[in-house]
């Protein structure tokens, strides 16, 4: 009886881990997602949808970006948790923290860039970078959805930027907020990869010479997604939304 | 001139022409002409040719071919605008060389310096692209970064393979563009060893683009690049010309260079005559005085007969709050209210009734700042009503008259002469010794030499 006692809390405990672990995955998407978006601003590829892509991802970020937070915050204060689970979620929130980091420093540029490059003037000066496609796609998997939909005003260039202004304050708050409460040293975390684990992985990534959209092995079939989240296959054949990649 | 830039940077706002000029050159009708760039099957718009640029802003700002190429060059070592082919070659050459503009994300900025967790995720990313053919000194910063912000390095793996994914998301020749302005910013701000490192030369930036300023002559700019068409910099820096200790040296000598510390000791807070040049900044701006404790307490003498000192004391007060220990604060506040602001107050000070209500409603929360609107009306007033008449006053006239200008001593001949160079004795010891001598002293016994005094 006991030892069911017993396995039924190393498995809550796992389960715990395993949810932190996809949540902290999808805010490090949707971070990775915005750094592109951001990077599109001020360029002839800026638009009033890209303007709306940044809001929606944003929003995304700060509801994950919450979530993260509320549910580490609960862990770490757990006094009856394990050495060993504690220097788990001590190393979950440095990852945590550093995703906040490039958040927070993202959404105060695409505040000046968007300050800087207005939308709605008789002349834009948009800078000719090369870009010409969208970030429709980009965006989309951020929010982890099929395709975007856009709904706002043609004026969201303009009204977005004071919401922007009033979250980036919340940002910077709840970082210092959580500076405060949560007591992590983070030099006393050790990473779990050695340096130049990334090639180790099984997946490989795209080359760009002779990029064959067909090619043989998916990006999204990749081990960390395995917590029910949505996603979709980056070969551009086919957007095929589910567990697993036919094609892998 | 670094200490003018440096002041001024804090006191004014400094403006960046190159931006300008960015801009100026994605105009419709008067900016740059673009053309394609084809790479095999893919055709990439927006790319502009060597002598494109040369042209233009010859053109644009009237200037001969020299300055023009100048100009381009410093746009493309700056980042503004980077090679298509030989991206490692930052300059601009005046010929069919293709170059493309950087996004407005990349622009280097002193207020978004590039960060260490964003080299290591971009090298990760290369690491991860050329699978593992790192060159060298790419390969030495991947593992010193991989050592200094360990604690994080997951997050660098896991970032890093997340922005790949989400490129794969553009169209290809947008991922090519894309590559190519990481690189080049990486290569401006983490260039190779014994490339040109704007970190040490570049100008000062400013954080926004939208300044007025128009430039006339390009000319100015290119040999100025620090101060500019700003006259108030130029006013600054003749102003304090004769007061930096690099530009105009340190009265009688510089301590570092010939172990005479007689300019500190003709500096220090407590002498009973100051300086000539001390006592001229003081009326230079007001800041500068009230920084200079021995300022603050002439200028408190001069108050004192205008029966105004109250002002200056409650300045100090306030300040000891904003800087003082966080345990001390809620008594400060007390003492300063009661002392200050109270109906009846013995310094009673002449607050503004807005400002009075916003501090009272403050005081029920005390902290560091509340008492910074009071303090700043104060400030201001002192500043437009008794600092004018103290530089007028006689008081000020005489110590400046009384000001002590020491000679400058005559430098050795032989400069290259060595000089003898001998340690002063180690403070620990010096305060050591003297403890036991007091010690000695009280006990009226004699001194007792400890190991540690021993040579």
């Amino acid at each position: 009886m006991l030892e069911h006692l017993e396995r039924m809390v190393l498995l809550a405990g796992e389960r715990r881990q395993h949810e932190c672990k996809t949540m902290l995955d999808a805010l490090n998407r949707v971070t990775a997602c915005y750094r592109h978006l951001v990077i599109t601003l001020g360029s002839t590829s800026d638009s009033q949808n890209l303007r709306e892509e940044l809001r929606k991802t944003r929003k995304k970020a700060q509801e994950l970006a919450a979530a993260n937070r509320t549910k580490l915050t609960a862990l770490l204060k757990d006094k009856s948790i394990s050495k060993e689970d504690r220097s788990e979620y001590e190393r979950l929130w440095v990852l945590f923290t550093s995703s906040m980091e490039l958040l927070d420093v993202d959404m105060k540029r695409s505040l000046e860039i968007g300050q800087d490059f207005p939308l709605q003037v008789p002349t834009r000066h948009l800078i000719q970078t090369g870009m010409s496609g969208s970030t429709t796609t980009v965006a989309a998997r951020a929010m982890s959805v099929q395709n975007m939909k856009y709904e706002a005003d043609s004026n969201i260039d303009t009204a977005d930027l004071k919401e922007l202004e009033a979250e980036i304050a919340q940002v910077v708050q709840m970082m210092e907020e959580m500076e405060m409460k949560v007591q992590v040293a983070p030099w006393a975390v050790e990473a779990k990869q050695e340096a130049g684990a990334e090639l180790k992985s099984t997946v490989s990534v795209v080359r760009l010479q002779g990029d064959n959209p067909k090619h043989t092995s998916c990006c999204c079939c990749f081990g960390s997604f395995s917590g029910g989240w949505e996603w979709w296959c980056a070969c551009r054949d086919s957007s095929v939304l589910g567990r697993g990649c036919d094609r892998g | 001139v670094f200490t003018f830039i440096l002041k001024f940077q804090h006191d004014h706002k400094v403006s960046l022409p190159m931006e300008q000029v960015i801009v100026a050159m994605q105009d419709p009708d008067l900016g740059i002409k673009m053309k394609n760039q084809r790479l095999l099957i893919t055709v990439i718009p927006h790319a502009m040719t060597g002598n494109d640029i040369v042209e233009w802003l010859m053109k644009k700002y009237s200037i001969m071919e020299e300055e023009a190429l100048h100009v381009g060059d410093l746009l493309v070592r700056h980042g503004y605008i980077y090679p298509l082919k030989e991206p490692r070659n930052l300059v601009l050459r005046p010929d069919e060389s293709p170059y493309r503009f950087q996004t407005p994300y990349f622009w280097s900025s002193q207020q978004w310096p590039a960060s260490e967790l964003d080299y290591a995720i971009y090298l990760t990313k290369k690491n991860i692209r050329k699978q593992g053919q790192l060159i060298d000194y790419e390969k030495e910063n991947y593992n010193l970064l991989h050592k200094r912000i360990n604690h994080t390095w997951d997050f660098v793996v896991m970032q890093a393979k997340e922005q790949l994914r989400a490129s794969k998301q553009r169209r290809k020749a947008d991922r090519i563009v894309l590559e190519c302005q990481e690189q080049a910013y990486w290569l401006i701000n983490r260039p190779p060893p014994g490339a040109f490192d704007i970190r040490e030369h570049g100008p000062e930036r400013r954080n926004r683009l939208t300044s007025r300023v128009q430039l006339v002559r390009l000319h100015s700019f290119i040999i100025h690049q620090k101060k500019i068409h700003d006259r108030t910099f130029i006013k600054y820096s003749e102003q304090y010309f004769s007061h930096d200790p690099m530009m105009h040296g340190c009265p009688p000598s510089n301590p570092w260079i010939t172990d005479d510390i007689t300019h500190w000791a003709l500096n220090t807070n407590t002498v009973s005559t100051p300086t000539k040049l001390r006592v001229e900044r003081w009326s230079f701006r007001f800041m500068e005085l009230l920084s200079d404790p021995l300022g603050r307490l002439k200028f408190m003498e001069y108050l004192e007969k205008e029966f105004s000192a109250e002002n200056l004391c409650f300045w100090e007060a306030c300040e000891d709050i904003r800087h003082g220990e966080n345990s001390r604060i809620p008594q400060k506040v007390q003492e300063v209210y009661k002392q200050f602001l109270a109906p009846g107050a013995s310094k009673w000070v002449n607050v503004d009734s807005k400002t009075m209500e916003k501090t009272l409603e403050g005081l029920r929360r005390p902290n560091r700042f509340v008492m910074d609107d009071a303090q700043m009306h104060i400030y201001f007033l002192m500043k437009k009503d008794s600092y004018p008449r103290y530089l007028k006053s006689d008081l000020y006239k005489n110590l400046l008259v009384k000001a002590i200008a020491p000679q400058e001593t005559k430098r050795s001949v032989f400069p290259f002469m060595r000089r003898h160079r001998h340690s002063s004795p180690n403070p620990a010891l010096v305060a050591q010794a003297l403890e036991e001598d007091g010690k000695a002293k009280r006990l009226g016994s004699p001194r007792i030499t400890s190991p540690a005094t021993s040579p």
